[in-house]
């Protein structure tokens, strides 16, 4: 559904001091509908500025983007396709914009101009999926960072886009409010939600069917959680953490014992290291 | 602390005044203020102080929470008393007449009746609205008051979405300058020696992230705004319509007739009259 | 120099309002000299509260904080050079950042201490290396520099302090992995050269593991358990009720030691594991 052909993009012109090395390196590829996928890389690898071009806040210095054929360079198109793509953002304090929580999630539906009924079903719908329906009436400051954060995926979600992209979401979250936010996109991908996650945590992504290494602006890997994990020393080079557990099997396999490569799931590695023990043990 | 002042705080709840209409309100304060401000004899100032216990009351906010609103201008309602006391003369034979000091009947009259007037304005304005009406309710009922001004190209729905947007992020800024000060502080900052000059300067540590950091938020936040679609006025529905109700007529009725009252007492005839 | 103690104490946010908290009650926590101690809790736990209450910024409600056996607050007007001897970071530190140009910013403290020009100098110079700032910066504005670089330039604008103890409220929230790695591998160094005591504030126990001698986990705004590293992650039940996430490679370990697969309890780096496995193999 997000397509990107060849697309370039670099921050020379703007008047921001943003260094002009965060760029994008003619890049080629596609988001399906329906899919989960989570792009990882360091801070300054290009991965949130990739994700400012899937719904037109960046838009290619070279190539195009394209929303269900929708091209984002075209500023007419730019209303139809942001309530396609919902974007949540890394500061939750800075995109709650009402001063109530139930106003905050009916601020997408109002400017589409949804029925007023309609708005109210939309927001205790969107409340209840991110279970924030018991804080409809408290203000935005009374919530912690992982409230809010949910506050904002459930403004996002009464826009009832197909795809929503989270930008480092949980990046300034506590262990506790990222846990809420990533039981939230389990949520949402049980509901058949498109969803984009950009992080710098490997263990977030162990859940998507795909996984985008960006750095220094490229593409560095694109393949299923299995086959990326398993490349540990390439992810530390590009300076990416590797989950202990993968690391741990990445070292056992190394001094030569034989257990499987791609595993992902810490529950998985302790039940193939529980077995390997045990072999040994009959032996 | 900084984030302990309270700005025209809105207490939530579900009597009859928090669900009237935000514009019937923002009326019946206007005609409220105005009858505060002819009431004069005895008659109109017990009926005022009434009619504030009777709002009290109905709000179902506590009396205690009223009684703390008054604090803040207490002095004021002092100084006002005071000047009125010893300062108000009059052709009649003084109460107390030592020294400098005089008093006459009618300046305790006009204390008296002062500091009816300020209270009762003080605790009905925020009864009848910042009390009772979430502060985005209030923006809305401005919004809408004001939206034939829209025909004249008067920016209507952009002063009221600044005037929410301020609402939600004055907690916000507070909690941070607050932040900021100490953050200072821990480096050794010093803002109260010196004088004027350095004073001044001694703020810059505080001012300068302090602006750079709403200056980002508002970068930030005008993003996401448009990430939701937000376009300004153009197409925009409400999710809380704003419907007059049978209750909202009665409201503006007894406003009016709150006036008539006051007006009405005012004729009677009392020696106890200012 | 630079032992803390705190001596039994308790706080209140907001008190006689009807937004009384206690946030510390009755706390007795000491800081030993040129180690490194975490204290680490889920948000709310207090562990905020004891950062600014070690320099001053905030008085006890009741109780004592004793530096080098002395009340803080014995003499309330000499509470600014508390705050010279104990340097307080605190989170997101980069937004307090306002001068010209970094060396200026960087010289903040160090000219309220009303040191001289070549001191300044020397110090300046001094707490950027530690923090891995190159001198060419020195004269840019700390405006134009990335996220992770401002973080290390406030930092630093405490080390210049040359403080006795610094505390750092989680120095890497928000970073990736390899800022998060030079930044704590810059304080390591920092309080080695220096002898210094370190107090880290945070909410990851894996960084704990890797970074601090000691451990003083907080609950509710209580001392939990507090020890070693070793003889804290021994405890991990215990931890995990404070609403903490363990190590996963600790909750695999304590898995496979708990079947009497591997011998040891409350491992908590991979190395160990590692160890701990090829023994369990080997025997």
């Amino acid at each position: 559904m997000i397509k990107l052909e060849n697309v370039s993009f670099d921050y020379s012109d703007a008047e921001d001091l943003i260094p002009a090395d965060k760029v994008i390196n003619n890049i080629s590829l596609e988001i399906e509908k329906g899919s989960f996928v989570a792009i990882l890389g360091h801070n300054g690898s290009g991965k949130s500025t990739l994700a400012k071009l899937f719904n037109g806040i960046l838009i290619p210095k070279s190539g195009r983007v394209t929303v269900d054929g929708m091209d984002t360079s075209d500023e007419d198109l730019l209303f139809d396709i942001r309530r396609r793509v919902g974007m949540v953002f890394q500061n939750p304090d800075n995109q709650i914009v009402a001063t109530t929580v139930e106003e905050d999630v009916a601020f997408a539906p109002e400017n589409l101009g949804v029925e007023p009924s309609e708005i109210r079903r939309r927001v205790a719908e969107a409340l209840e999926t991110v279970g924030m329906t018991r804080f409809r009436q408290h203000s935005p400051s009374q919530l912690s960072g992982g409230q809010k954060q949910r506050v904002a995926i459930a403004g996002i979600i009464a826009m009832k886009p197909e795809c929503i992209i989270f930008d480092e979401s949980t990046a300034m979250l506590d262990p506790q409010g990222r846990k809420e936010v990533l039981d939230t996109i389990t949520k949402l991908r049980q509901d058949g939600m498109t969803v984009v996650l950009i992080t710098h945590y490997m263990n977030e992504a162990v859940y998507a069917d795909r996984v985008i290494v960006m750095n220094d602006g490229n593409v560095e890997m694109d393949a299923p959680p299995r086959q990326i994990f398993s490349k540990v020393e390439r992810l530390k080079e590009i300076g990416l953490d590797v989950p202990q557990v993968t690391e741990l099997i990445f070292k056992l396999r190394e001094a030569g014992y034989s257990l499987p490569h791609d595993l992902v799931f810490p529950e998985e590695g302790a039940e193939a290291i529980e077995k390997l023990i045990l072999e040994h043990k009959q032996r | 602390m900084l984030k302990d002042i309270t700005l025209g705080q809105y207490f939530s709840g579900n009597s009859i005044l928090h669900r009237l209409d935000p514009r019937i309100k923002i009326i019946a304060v206007l005609f409220f203020a105005v009858s505060v401000f002819i009431a004069k004899n005895v008659y109109s100032f017990a009926f005022l102080l009434l009619s504030v216990i009777l709002l009290t009351l109905v709000s179902g906010i506590s009396y205690k929470i009223v009684l703390k609103s008054i604090k803040p201008v207490l002095v004021i309602v002092i100084f006002t008393a005071v000047i009125n006391l010893f300062f108000t003369k009059a052709d009649e034979t003084p109460l107390i007449d030592w020294l400098f000091i005089t008093v006459y009947p009618r300046g305790i009259k006009t204390a008296v009746f002062m500091i009816v007037r300020i209270l009762t304005l003080i605790v009905g304005t925020s009864l009848i609205l910042t009390y009772t009406t979430s502060p985005i309710a209030l923006t809305d009922g401005i919004e809408r008051l004001l939206s034939p001004l829209k025909k004249i190209k008067v920016p209507v729905h952009e002063f009221a979405m600044m005037m929410t947007i301020a609402l939600r992020f004055i907690p916000t800024l507070l909690e941070e300058t607050d932040k900021i000060i100490s953050a200072q502080k821990a480096r050794g900052a010093g803002f109260d020696e010196g004088g004027l000059m350095k004073k001044a300067k001694a703020f810059l540590p505080i001012l300068i992230p302090l602006f750079i950091s709403a200056f980002r938020r508002a970068d930030e936040l005008a993003v996401a705004m448009e990430c939701r679609c937000y376009r300004g006025d153009e197409g925009r529905t409400r999710m809380k319509e704003l419907k007059m109700q049978g209750r909202d007529v009665t409201a503006l009725i007894l406003a009016v007739l709150f006036t008539a009252c006051i007006i009405f007492f005012n004729t009677l005839p009392t020696t106890l009259s200012i | 120099m630079g032992t803390l103690r705190l001596e039994d104490v308790s706080y209140v946010y907001s008190p006689d309002t009807p937004f009384e908290k206690e946030a510390l009650s009755q706390v007795s926590i000491e800081f030993k000299e040129k180690r490194t101690t975490g204290i680490i809790g889920h948000t709310g736990s207090g562990k905020s509260t004891v950062a600014q209450l070690l320099n001053g910024l905030l008085r006890p409600a009741s109780g004592r904080v004793l530096l080098d056996g002395k009340d803080i607050f014995e003499n309330p007007r000499e509470i600014a050079k508390v705050r010279f001897r104990v340097g307080l970071v605190f989170q997101y530190p980069e937004y307090q950042l306002f001068e010209e140009t970094v060396f200026r910013d960087i010289a903040f403290g160090p000219t309220n201490m009303g040191l001289d020009e070549e001191e300044i100098k020397r110090r300046v110079l001094s707490a950027a290396r530690f923090v891995g700032l190159p001198e060419e910066l020195l004269d840019k504005s700390p405006f134009e520099l990335s996220g992770g670089q401002k973080r290390r330039v406030a930092i630093a604008g405490i080390m210049a302090m040359e403080p006795d103890v610094i505390v750092l409220d989680e120095p890497a929230a928000g970073l990736d992995p390899r800022g998060r790695d030079e930044i704590f591998s810059g304080i390591r160094k920092w309080r080695e050269e220096r002898g210094a005591t370190v107090i880290l504030i945070s909410h990851s126990m894996e960084d704990m593991a890797m970074y601090a001698d000691d451990i003083v986990v907080m609950k509710e705004g209580r001392v939990l358990i507090s020890g070693t590293v070793d003889e804290v992650f021994c405890h991990a039940e215990l931890i995990e009720t404070s609403g903490l996430l363990i190590p996963q490679i600790t909750s695999m370990t304590n898995k496979l030691s708990s079947k009497g697969l591997i011998d040891g309890d409350g491992i908590y780096t991979v190395d160990r594991a590692f160890d701990a496995i090829t023994k369990a193999l080997k025997g």
